[in-house]
C-alpha cells in the first residue's frame, strides 16, 4: 500500500527488513509530544506515538553523532593501549523497546515532551573503546610474579595451580580466586592504565572548567599523582562528563579496572557528583563486613561472566552516551553472549537463524542454566586471560548441555546473521504497511 | 543499572540504633580515636600494611594503602545505603602516617565529618 492512501494514519513502519514499528505516517510536531498509557496499558495511540518518539531520537542521535564520536576519538584513540573504536548511534527499534521500558516507570507513566522521551535514551550513542592484549608472559616471569606476593608455600602453591588452571579442590577455589586476583591486579591495571588516566584528567578538566575545583585545590589535597596534576596543567586536556560507571564482571572473573582504578576516578569526580558507581567492593578496604560487602558487591557481579567497564556520558554537545571499555577478545564474546539471557528473558529480537539456538536455551532448566553461565563465564575468563598474557585453556561445553549451546556455536550463529542482515539492508528503504 | 527517581523516597538515617537516635558526633568522636590509635600502630614508614576502616552503624572511617606512593595512604568516609546495594564514599586525604594523624587531630574535624555524612546521605537518597 503507497503511503499516499496512510496519511494521517497509524500504520505500520518498517525500519529494517521485516522490522517494523507503529508509527503516525504524517506524525505530529515534536514540541507538541505527549504520550501515556491508560490504567498500565498501552493503546494503539500510545503506540504509535511512542513510535514516532523512537524516529525523533533516532534522528536527533543520528545528528548528535558525528560531533560526539570525534569527541570519544579525541579522547582515546591517540593512546598506544587503545587498538580500535567503535561508534553508533541507537536505532529506532531498540530506542522504542526503551521508551516503553521508560514509559512504564515514568511519573503518571506519561512522557510530557519529547525531551522526557530523550532522557530516556541513555545509551543514544554507543562507543566502544577497545584496549591492546598484553604480550604472553612466560613461566619465568609468572614465577617472579608469584614470589613478590611474599606468600606461605601452601597459599603458593594453591596460586600455581589457579593460574595454570590445574584441578583445585572446590573448598579452595575461592581462596584461590582471591589470590589471583591479586596476583593478576598490575596486569589489569597496566591494561587499563592509559584510559583511566585519561578518564581521570577529562573528569578532573570537567569540574575545572565548571568551576567546581581549581588545579591548586587538587595539587593541595595530594589525592592525584604528580604525573596526573602536572599533564592537567601543561597539556590540552577535553573534558569528559559522566553521570554514572559500571564496573562489571563475572563470579571468578577480573574486572576490566581495578579497584585502585576506580577508586582513582571516583577521587576525580569528587564528593558533589552524585555519580553512582557500581564496582566490586571486595578488596578496598575493610569498610563493612563481609555479609555488607557481598551485598554491595552483587550489582557489579553478572553470573554469565560478562565483563565490561562502562559509563554514561554526556557528550559536549548534549548528546547522552555509554562508553564501554573492553579488551579485545571479551569484545568479540560480549557481542553474543548475551543472546542467551535475552532469550531466557524473553527478549527475543533475532533473525531465524537463531531459532534452533533459542530453542535449546528455552528448555534448559534452572540448574541447567546455571551450568550453562558457568560454562560461559569460562569462556569470558579464557579470552580474558589471553588479553593478560596469562596461561589459558579454553573451556569444553559441558556434556549435559545441546552442541549448538556451545560458544563456537553462538559465534558461527551470531556471524551468519550479522552477514544475513547485511545482504537483507543492502537495498532496503524504509516503508509504512497499512496495519 | 541504578536509576534515579524522585518519587521514591527512601528514609536514610545512618545514625540511628533500633528506634534510638544516636549522638552522632559521640560516635564520630569515638571512630576518629580509634582510626588514630590504629594510623599511629599500622601505618610504616616504608612497606606493605592492610586496609582498615572504623565503623557505626553504616558510616565507616577507613583508610586505604597508597599503591602507587610507599608509605602514603588514603584517609576517606563512607556511607552505606540501608536497603540498596551502593555505598557513597569521599576521600579526605591523603599522605603518610604524619600527614593523616594532623588531620584527624584537627579541632573542626568532627564537624567537617558530620558534614560530609549528611552530603554522603543525601547523594543515596534518589539511588534505587
Amino acid at each position: 500500500m503507497g503511503t499516499v492512501q496512510l496519511l494521517g494514519k497509524i500504520a505500520k513502519y518498517f525500519v529494517k527488513p521485516g522490522k517494523s514499528i507503529l508509527a503516525h505516517t504524517q506524525p505530529q510536531q515534536a514540541e507538541f509530544f505527549s504520550c501515556t498509557m491508560k490504567n498500565g496499558a498501552l493503546t494503539r495511540e500510545t503506540q504509535a506515538a511512542l513510535g514516532d518518539a523512537s524516529l525523533f531520537v533516532e534522528n536527533l542521535l543520528k545528528t548528535q553523532q558525528p560531533v560526539a564520536k570525534q569527541e570519544v576519538l579525541s579522547l582515546f584513540d591517540n593512546l598506544g593501549s587503545v587498538k580500535q573504536i567503535q561508534n553508533r548511534y541507537k536505532g529506532a527499534l531498540s530506542i522504542e523497546t526503551k521508551l516503553l521500558r521508560g514509559l512504564k516507570k515514568a511519573e503518571n507513566q506519561t512522557f510530557t515532551s519529547m525531551n522526557d522521551a530523550i532522557a530516556c535514551i541513555e545509551d543514544g550513542i554507543g562507543s566502544r573503546v577497545i584496549t591492546q592484549s598484553l604480550d604472553k608472559l612466560s613461566k619465568s616471569q609468572i614465577d617472579k610474579m608469584i614470589a613478590a606476593q611474599n606468600l606461605s608455600k601452601e597459599e603458593a602453591l594453591i596460586l600455581r595451580k589457579y593460574i595454570y588452571q590445574e584441578p583445585i579442590a572446590p573448598q579452595e577455589v575461592d581462596k584461590a580466586f582471591t589470590l589471583f586476583e591479586e596476583f593478576a591486579r598490575p596486569l589489569v591495571e597496566t591494561r587499563s592504565k592509559e584510559v583511566v588516566d585519561q578518564l581521570t584528567l577529562g573528569i578532573l578538566k570537567n569540574r575545572i572548567t565548571k568551576g567546581e575545583t581549581t588545579l591548586q585545590e587538587l595539587e593541595n589535597s595530594g589525592l592525584f599523582r604528580d604525573d596526573i596534576i602536572k599533564r592537567l596543567s601543561s597539556e590540552d586536556v577535553l573534558p569528559i562528563n559522566i553521570t554514572e560507571i559500571n564496573n562489571y564482571r563475572g563470579p571468578h572473573g577480573l574486572a576490566e579496572f581495578s579497584n585502585n582504578q576506580i577508586r582513582q576516578l571516583s577521587m576525580a569526580l569528587g564528593e558533589d557528583s552524585g555519580v553512582v558507581i557500581i564496582s566490586d567492593a571486595r578488596g578496598l578496604s575493610g569498610r563493612w563486613s563481609a555479609d555488607k560487602i557481598e551485598k554491595l558487591s552483587s550489582k557489579s557481579i553478572k553470573n554469565s561472566g560478562y565483563r565490561t567497564a562502562q559509563m554514561n556520558v554526556i557528550h559536549q554537545n548534549g548528546a547522552l552516551g555509554e562508553i564501554q571499555f573492553r579488551g579485545e577478545h571479551t569484545n568479540i564474546i560480549g557481542e553474543y553472549e548475551h543472546i542467551a539471557y535475552d532469550l531466557r528473558k524473553d527478549k527475543n529480537t533475532l533473525g531465524e537463524i537463531f531459532e534452533p539456538f533459542s530453542q535449546a536455551v528455552k528448555k534448559l532448566s534452572e540448574d541447567e542454566y546455571k551450568i550453562y553461565n558457568q560454562y560461559l563465564e569460562n569462556c569470558y575468563n579464557y579470552y580474558n586471560r589471553i588479553e593478560l598474557g596469562l596461561p589459558a585453556v579454553k573451556p569444553k561445553l559441558p556434556q549435559q548441555l545441546p552442541k549448538i549451546l556451545s560458544e563456537e556455536s553462538m559465534k558461527a550463529l551470531y556471524e551468519a546473521n550479522h552477514t544475513l542482515q547485511k545482504e537483507l539492508e543492502k537495498d532496503f528503504v524504509r516503508y509504512f504497511e497499512a496495519a | 543499572m541504578i536509576k534515579y527517581d524522585n518519587n521514591i523516597n527512601i528514609k536514610i538515617q545512618p545514625w540511628t540504633k533500633g528506634n534510638k537516635k544516636m549522638d552522632l558526633s559521640k560516635e564520630l568522636e569515638k571512630i576518629v580515636e580509634t582510626i588514630k590509635c590504629r594510623v599511629e600502630r599500622e601505618i610504616p614508614d616504608k612497606g606493605y600494611f592492610r586496609n582498615f576502616a572504623e565503623n557505626f552503624d553504616n558510616v565507616a572511617l577507613f583508610i586505604e594503602r597508597d599503591e602507587e606512593r610507599e608509605g602514603r595512604a588514603f584517609l576517606g568516609i563512607s556511607v552505606l545505603h540501608p536497603q540498596i546495594k551502593v555505598d557513597a564514599a569521599t576521600y579526605l586525604i591523603n599522605g603518610d602516617r604524619e600527614t593523616i594523624l594532623k588531620y584527624l587531630q584537627d579541632p573542626a574535624l568532627n564537624s567537617k565529618l558530620q558534614e560530609k555524612i549528611t552530603k554522603l546521605s543525601d547523594s543515596l537518597r534518589d539511588v534505587r
